[in-house]
């Protein structure tokens, strides 16, 4: 099979990809997680220090759930747009002298990526966390 | 002048669990000088299925409602939750199943269906109904009555009007108490672990009674509590509302 006729990545995450899923079912994991009282007091803790972060900024303006909902609709335009962003992207990132490559799914992003490593000559990689990396399973392809 | 008609729409976790929540309604709408028809023909809002993805199904149940309560000069239920499915939900299968002329007479109807505390504060511009429950009581404010109906200080305002009635301020009031209807039936794990949290927050009050515009989450609080052996009841806005010599359920 030539590359365009090998079949895409599929949709979702596959079991151990990325850690987006597992091999249980939430209700079943959430059962055993929810037994796990340090567990329960820490995502406690974590979760009220959120909050309370939260509700002192949205304190701050009256206004806050209009401007949640403008910067929702700016997104949604954003995104129904993408295909003329990107381009536009590509054209000043080349410009300014970068390169910019195109993927159609996850494992060409991944071959990519990891042709890109293999030319430094380096075998080890620094990265930032990214859930489009996670999405992708980069971590495990360059493994 | 005519006193409006206004049909009660009880919901089913009324009618079948919990009818004083139905009898004390009508008595506040009748007090304040409704005059308050209750169409036996009614039906389930069809929120259920709606959210269980049966769509097509539930075209039937708002075309139910259309018909049963379009007559009248409003609608009043004792349930944020079953009112916030008719407003956000109703229009919604209906055009999505070809029907715009049902869509449309579905959004004239929610136009005019309201929860009670919506419907004594905003339609009837009334904050004290002449109520007496000389208890000290904790509010919790439910999901669809403050997220998607936005309810405010509705129910607040009406129980800071009652006479005798000590209101404490429920601390994190805002979180979900985790019943969320098929949500505890499909996660019932979180479901309880959630209100586990939430019952730790009444109890911290002090309060005699847990209050609530929500028959659903009173219904997951209460038995929550009464398994704890508490000894802090739970009891809906409309009971309160409705008592006047202090006489509670």
């Amino acid at each position: 099979m030539t590359d365009h006729e090998r079949p895409p990545s599929p949709i979702h995450a596959s079991v151990g990809v990325g850690m987006l899923s597992g091999s249980r079912t939430f209700p079943e994991a959430a059962r055993v997680a929810l037994a796990d009282p340090q567990l329960r007091r820490n995502l406690g803790s974590a979760t009220a220090t959120i909050r309370d972060k939260r509700a002192k900024v949205v304190a701050e303006l009256s206004d806050w759930a209009q401007l949640r909902d403008a910067g929702g609709a700016i997104k949604s335009a954003t995104m129904s747009a993408l295909d003329e962003h990107l381009l536009r992207l590509e054209q000043r990132v080349t410009a300014a002298g970068g390169v910019v490559h195109w993927a159609s799914d996850a494992n060409e992003a991944n071959e990519i990526v990891t042709r890109l490593v293999r030319e430094t000559g380096h075998r080890e990689v620094v990265k930032v966390k990214s859930m489009a990396t996670q999405e992708i399973g980069l971590n495990e392809a360059l493994a | 002048m005519d006193r409006p008609r206004v049909a009660l729409f009880v919901t089913c976790l009324v009618d079948t669990l919990f009818p004083d929540v139905g009898r004390a309604t009508v008595a506040i709408l009748e007090r304040l000088g409704c005059e308050v028809a209750f169409p036996t023909e009614q039906t389930c809002c069809g929120q259920a299925h709606i959210n269980t993805g049966y769509h097509r199904d539930a075209v039937k149940l708002v075309r139910a409602f259309v018909t049963t309560f379009e007559g009248f000069d409003a609608v009043v239920a004792p349930s944020g939750s079953c009112v916030g499915a008719i407003r956000h939900q109703h229009a919604m299968i209906a055009a999505k199943a070809g029907d715009p002329a049902l869509a449309d007479r579905a959004r004239a109807v929610a136009s005019r269906t309201f929860e009670l505390s919506e419907y004594l504060v905003d339609q009837l511009g009334v904050f004290d109904v002449g109520a007496a429950y000389p208890h000290t009581v904790t509010y919790h404010p439910t999901c669809h009555s403050l997220r998607v109906l936005a309810v405010g200080d509705k129910p607040l305002t009406l129980l800071r009007n009652v006479r005798g009635l000590t209101l404490v301020e429920l601390p994190q009031a805002d979180q979900c108490c985790g019943f969320g209807g098929t949500f505890a039936m499909k996660n019932p794990d979180t479901s309880v672990a959630m209100l586990t949290d939430k019952m730790t927050d009444i109890i911290s009050t002090g309060a005699e009674m847990c209050a609530a515009s929500d028959s659903s989450c009173l219904m997951h609080i209460g038995g929550g509590l009464s398994r704890l052996r508490a000894g802090i009841r739970t009891v809906h806005l409309a009971e309160i509302l409705a008592a006047t010599q202090g006489d509670a359920p």
